[in-house]
C-alpha cells in the first residue's frame, strides 16, 4: 500500500537545497578555482586588481592543474608552519577552557556558594559583550603583564571565557545531583568528581564546548591584530588576508586548506555537538 | 562510519605533516646560502660604497661585477631575498677591495654552489 506523501515536504526540500548551496557556494566555488593555473586565474581576475579587462567569474577551471596545491604544499614551509601553530594555539585554548569552564561551571552548578546568582548574572552579562569591547581591556592587563607581542596574549585571554562557563554550568545543572551525593559518599574529592564523575557524563556538552571554542579562536582575527606586535607572528586565520595577492590559486588553495580541521573535527563530533546543544537548551 | 573518519583524519594529518617536512627540507636542501656583506653608504647624498675585493666577480656574458642579493616581498609575507648580477657598478678596482655606487645593500661575499639570475637565497651576514 503506497502512503501518499506530503507535498509541502519537496517544497521543504527544496528550499533547504537552495539555501545549502548558498550557504556552501563561496567554499564550493574556491575549491573549484584552487584548480586552476596561474595563466589561466590571472585572465579571469586581473580585473580585480585594476590591471586588464573585466572580471570573468567562473566556476569551473579550463584547464585542470594542481600547480597552487604543489606551490602551497611542497615549496615553502611558512604555510605549514602558521597551519601547524595555529593549530596548536586553537587546541591549548579549547582543552584550557574546557577545564577552566568546567570548573566554573561545576561551581555554578552544583555548589550554590552565597552571591552565585550575582555572580553568573555577571558571566551572563560579559557573555553579551563583543569580543571588540573587552579588546582594549585585554590589550591593558596584558601590557601590565608584559605579555603582548606573544602568543600567550591570545591564549590566557582565550581560556577564560564567560561563554564557556555559560554553557557548561547549563550542561551540568542537568547532571543529577544524587550522582555527586553518591560520589562523595564513597570518599571522593571534589576535583575527582569533577574528572571522572562530571566530565564523563556531560561528555557531548565538553566536546560541544571543545569544537565551538576550537573553531572560534581557530577563526580570530581581531585579536591577533592587536595584541601581537608584528605581522610575522600573526596565526592562519590572519595570514590567510596576506598571501599572494596576485596569484588567487594560491588564496583559494589555502583558504580551502584552513577548512580541513574544522571540517573533520564537525564531521567526527556532529553527533555530540548535536546532542551538547540540545542538552544546554533543553534547561 | 566514525573509525573511517578517524581513518581519514589521520591519513590528512599524516599527509600534511609530510608535506611539512617534505617543504622545510626543500627549502633547506635548494636554497642555497650566501654570505654577504653590507654596502654601507655614507649618507643619502653618496650612494658610493667600499666592498672587499672577494665580492668581484667575473661572469662568462656580463663581465665583471658583483653579485648582490635584493630584498622583494615574499608571497607570504616577509622578506626574501634573489640574487641579481650587477656589471654597471663598479667604479674602482683596487687591490683588497671595491669601490661600487648605486648598489643594493647586501652584497654577496661568498657562495657554495655556482649562483644564477633571480635565484632565492638564504642570506648570512
Amino acid at each position: 500500500m503506497k502512503t501518499k506523501r506530503n507535498p509541502l515536504i519537496y517544497v521543504k526540500t527544496l528550499c533547504f537545497l537552495l539555501l545549502s548551496l548558498v550557504i556552501l557556494f563561496p567554499v564550493l566555488y574556491s575549491f573549484t578555482n584552487s584548480f586552476m593555473g596561474l595563466e589561466e586565474i590571472t585572465e579571469a581576475y586581473s580585473g580585480i586588481l585594476g590591471v586588464g579587462a573585466d572580471v570573468d567569474f567562473h566556476m569551473f577551471p579550463e584547464h585542470f592543474t594542481l600547480e597552487a596545491y604543489g606551490n602551497v604544499m611542497l615549496d615553502t614551509p611558512e604555510y605549514w608552519l602558521k597551519f601547524w601553530k595555529s593549530l596548536g594555539m586553537a587546541g591549548v585554548i579549547a582543552m584550557g577552557q574546557l577545564l577552566i569552564s568546567g570548573m566554573c561551571g561545576m561551581a555554578f552548578a552544583k555548589y550554590h556558594f552565597p552571591g552565585w546568582k550575582i555572580f553568573f548574572f555577571l558571566f551572563v552579562i560579559f557573555l553579551l559583550l563583543p569580543v571588540q569591547v573587552t579588546l582594549f581591556p585585554n590589550f591593558l592587563v596584558l601590557s601590565w603583564l608584559k605579555l603582548t607581542g606573544t602568543w600567550w596574549a591570545l591564549i590566557l585571554p582565550g581560556i577564560f571565557s564567560p561563554f564557556g562557563v555559560f554553557l557548561m554550568t547549563l550542561i551540568f545543572q542537568n547532571v543529577p545531583t544524587e550522582i555527586l551525593e553518591a560520589a562523595r559518599l564513597d570518599g571522593a574529592g571534589t576535583l575527582r568528581i569533577f574528572a571522572n564523575m562530571m566530565l564523563p557524563v556531560a561528555k557531548p556538552g565538553a566536546i560541544s564546548l571543545l569544537i565551538l571554542v576550537f573553531v572560534d579562536n581557530w577563526n580570530m582575527v581581531e585579536q591577533p591584530m592587536v595584541l601581537l606586535q608584528y605581522p610575522w607572528q600573526y596565526p592562519l586565520s590572519v595570514f590567510l588576508a596576506s598571501v599572494n595577492t596576485v596569484n588567487f590559486a594560491l588564496q583559494f588553495v589555502c583558504g580551502i586548506l584552513s577548512l580541513v580541521p574544522v571540517t573533520l573535527l564537525f564531521l567526527f563530533f556532529h553527533e555530540e555537538l548535536a546532542e551538547g546543544i540540545s542538552v544546554s537548551v533543553s534547561r | 562510519m566514525k573509525k573511517k573518519i578517524l581513518k581519514l583524519s589521520l591519513g590528512i594529518f599524516f599527509t600534511f605533516g609530510f608535506c611539512t617536512v617534505t617543504s622545510i627540507r626543500a627549502e633547506e636542501v635548494l636554497v642555497p646560502q650566501v654570505s654577504v656583506v653590507r654596502a654601507n653608504y655614507q649618507d643619502g647624498m653618496f650612494s658610493v660604497a667600499n666592498l672587499p675585493a672577494s665580492c668581484l666577480r667575473t661572469d662568462e656574458q656580463w663581465g665583471k661585477g658583483v653579485w648582490v642579493a635584493q630584498e622583494y616581498e615574499s608571497i607570504w609575507g616577509g622578506t626574501e631575498y634573489r640574487t641579481m648580477f650587477l656589471s654597471d657598478c663598479i667604479l674602482e678596482e683596487h687591490k683588497d677591495y671595491i669601490v661600487v655606487k648605486d648598489c643594493p645593500t647586501f652584497v654577496i661575499q661568498d657562495s657554495l654552489k655556482p649562483l644564477q639570475e633571480g635565484e632565492k637565497v638564504k642570506v648570512i651576514e
